[in-house]
């Protein structure tokens, strides 16, 4: 079919750009947000794809719980083991930070280089676990049990892949902008005035470290999902190269510059790969070697023309009135009043995933078509209300806000109950997507700070910083 | 509200000194950089440290603010020791410490520089970002107060610039007004105008002294005398990591061990 044909090479180049640019993401956490030299980008990807891969296909695959669709082939489990990776790489990341960031710079280079190394040969070497240089193959995509008929799975993996990079892309400019960020970009610029200015330096470097080494893990499962059959020589060291490059070459400092840089030197190395074809034979076996050569020159020209990267960082100027005062709406006390993207998410993982649901799966799932139906009316009706609620919230003031996170308790108990009755696979499916969706809005509640959770942690703040009477 | 009411009341009431340097010893190597150096310095006062070059007075106050671990002796500021703290620790309960050459981080901005150091700001933990009701409006206030110490120091006009585009002077002023971000009780200046033009030296000094009015405690290392002299109710001199001598401007010119090893005949 000629759509299906078009949207396989659409993902041939969509989908590695995306990849990339995640890793790009999490090394600019590290190194243009942090200045932190991690020479074993490759290390901590390797780790995060043979994790995953080893988790869904391996000899200790994770166990199949019947009624969580949790199979090491079933969506939830490939989820559960792509998020296990990401732990992995992350703690990983944290234990060779620890001894080391305390140290000068030079000493976290030399300690992630090593690391990579040893990763690399660990994952040749140790064939009971990972099959060595005969690959770990069928690797499954977490989605591809879950497609209608008609869709293309890999334009759904595609999709997918391009909503988390998103996701991960508003998280990094969410960060960038926090008072966590600001500090993280104090300790790059010097780090011992940022001590003597009363900044944890330590601390602040272990947890950038360690957020992006997860996110490398991240990146290394998606890799290994999308490419169904991973090899160790795949983590040799110019896989960190590549990041790098692309880090620079977008703007070091900036997450949305980085996401464009992945873009632009994947367009370069894919139409070159598209070129192939039609050059000369001698020629189009030689290709992948001129293409390192000019990434080289790509890189050098890059850093006299443009130092900074094709999109620097950006300057922070706060802002004095914005949007929501100009349109005389109340200012949700939320970061950067991100409650528009919450709400539009819930209403649609919900009220999308009942229709979904009802429309694909209810004859299926249920012996008498009535009782289906029924239940999914209801949970439709609750996902509706909450939606409404949670706009309410945004926008209303006095009983509507307190309304909000009654409403979610209640959908995350209803959730609660169906989940735990043991039932036909496809219901879980929905009733976890809505379970999510509900746990969102009450995270949401919780950090505009309408529902208080009393976690051991919270210690009393002062009044508010410049304050007086 | 007045004008510069963020500046927390300064020292405690009582009389006692506002920090005490009792038998400091640092030594790098094989040469003792300070060598049981032993002074207090006052609440609500501007004293001033001077001695010759490799006297040990910038190797002193990097240990009093923590950022080098003394071999011996002890530092007890308002009432808590304070040897063995880390430094981040330590300027959270009030004595911050400017850089003899300026350390602006320079791509960040003047405001940026500020907002850094503020009061533990909300949000600036991975868990307050993730489960804390992080305000904005937080951040709002880090501003507002930002600004009113760029006031302060007449650094407003420049809120938005990058620190590495400042004049070397106004570098000086964005070290000092950093530091007065801390609220500190006790901030100890490296050579606050050392290389400032007199105009501006006149200016930053005026600010020092309207602080110190408001209950801050200022410690100063300085060469330029016309200053040390005119300005400091209190002079500390150190000598080979040791404190030579102590007292008021007139005494401390008077005194022939002092012209002996620093002031010169």
């Amino acid at each position: 079919m000629v759509y299906e044909y078009v949207i396989l090479q659409l993902s041939t180049f969509v989908v590695p750009a995306t990849l990339l640019a995640i890793l790009a993401l999490a090394l600019n956490l590290q190194w243009g947000q942090t200045g932190l030299f991690n020479a074993g980008v490759a290390a901590f990807a390797g780790v995060g794809a043979y994790f995953f891969g080893m988790l869904v296909t391996g000899s200790f695959a994770i166990p199949d719980l019947y009624w969580f669709h949790w199979g090491p082939s079933e969506p939830w489990g490939i989820v559960a083991a792509a998020f296990g990776a990401m732990v992995f790489a992350g703690v990983l990341g944290a234990i060779v930070a620890v001894p080391t960031l305390r140290l000068r710079a030079d000493y976290l280079a030399i300690a992630t280089l090593a690391l990579a190394e040893i990763v690399r040969l660990i994952l040749k070497n140790e064939r009971g676990l990972t099959g060595g240089d005969q690959t770990l193959a069928f690797i499954p995509r977490p989605l591809d049990g879950l497609v209608p008929r008609g869709w293309s799975a890999d334009g759904v993996f595609m999709l997918f892949a391009v909503g988390l990079m998103l996701g991960l892309l508003l998280l990094m400019e969410f960060l960038t902008r926090s008072p966590w960020g600001r500090a993280l970009k104090a300790v790059r610029e010097d780090e011992e005035a940022a001590t003597a200015l009363g900044k944890n330096a330590f601390v602040l470097k272990i947890g950038a470290f360690s957020m992006g080494c997860a996110f490398m893990g991240m990146y290394g499962a998606l890799l290994a999902s999308f490419q169904g059959v991973i090899v160790p020589d795949q983590f040799a060291p110019f896989t960190t190269f590549i990041a790098y490059v692309v880090v620079i070459l977008g703007g070091s400092g900036n997450p949305r510059g980085v996401v464009l840089g992945a873009y632009v030197f994947s367009l370069f190395g894919w139409t070159t790969q598209q070129l192939r074809a039609y050059l000369p034979e001698g020629f189009a076996l030689r290709i992948d070697f001129v293409n390192q050569i000019v990434i080289g020159v790509l890189l050098v020209v890059v850093i006299l023309w443009r130092p900074d990267g094709i999109m620097p960082e950006t300057r922070f100027v706060p802002r004095t009135a914005s949007a929501w005062r100009r349109l005389r709406l109340r200012p949700p006390p939320f970061p950067f009043q991100w409650y528009g993207l919450a709400v539009a998410w819930f209403a649609f993982s919900g009220v999308g995933a009942t229709l979904l649901a009802v429309g694909i799966h209810s004859r299926a799932a249920f012996g008498t078509p009535a009782l289906g139906a029924a239940v999914f009316g209801i949970a439709f009706v609750v996902a509706l209300v909450a939606a409404v609620t949670a706009l309410g919230f945004t926008f209303g003031q006095g009983w509507v806000r307190r309304f909000g996170p009654a409403v979610a308790l209640i959908d995350v108990a209803v959730m609660l109950v169906l989940l735990l009755q043991p039932s036909d696979p496809t219901v879980s499916d929905f009733v976890l997507l809505r379970l999510f969706a509900a746990l969102g809005v009450l995270y949401v509640f919780v950090r505009a700070g309408v529902l208080r959770v009393p976690v051991p942690w919270a210690r009393a703040r002062g009044s508010a910083p410049g304050g007086g009477p | 509200m007045g004008a510069r009411s963020w500046v927390r009341a300064g020292g405690r009431t009582v009389s006692g000194p506002i920090l005490e340097v009792r038998g400091i010893v640092k030594t790098f190597g094989g040469i003792h950089a300070v060598d049981g150096c032993s002074l207090s310095v006052r609440p609500r006062t501007i004293t001033g440290l001077i001695g010759p070059n490799g006297a040990g007075k910038s190797t002193l106050f990097n240990v009093i603010a923590g950022l080098y671990a003394p071999d011996a002796g002890e530092v007890v500021f308002d009432g808590h020791r304070l040897d063995g703290t880390p430094a981040h620790e330590i300027v959270r309960r009030g004595l911050v410490k400017t850089f003899q050459i300026p350390r602006e981080f320079r791509n960040m901005t003047v405001l940026e520089n500020l907002m850094v150091v503020g009061p533990p700001a909300t949000g600036e933990r991975i868990r307050d970002l993730v489960f804390g009701p992080y305000d904005r409006r937080h951040d709002e206030d880090a501003i507002r107060k930002a600004e009113r110490v760029l006031e302060t120091v007449d650094l407003r006009s420049l809120r938005d610039e990058y620190a590495r585009n400042l004049s070397a002077g106004q570098k000086k002023l964005l070290e000092l007004a950093r530091a007065l971000m801390a609220d500190p009780k006790l901030v100890l200046l490296d050579e606050p105008v050392a290389g400032v033009n007199p105009t501006l030296t006149q200016h930053l000094l005026g600010v020092v002294e309207g602080l110190r009015g408001e209950g801050l405690t200022f410690f100063l290392i300085e060469h330029d005398m016309d200053v040390v002299m005119k300005r400091c109710e209190w002079i500390i001199v150190m000598h080979q990591g040791r404190t030579l001598a102590e007292g008021v401007p007139e005494a401390i010119k008077a005194n022939p061990a002092v012209i002996d090893s620093y002031l010169g005949g």
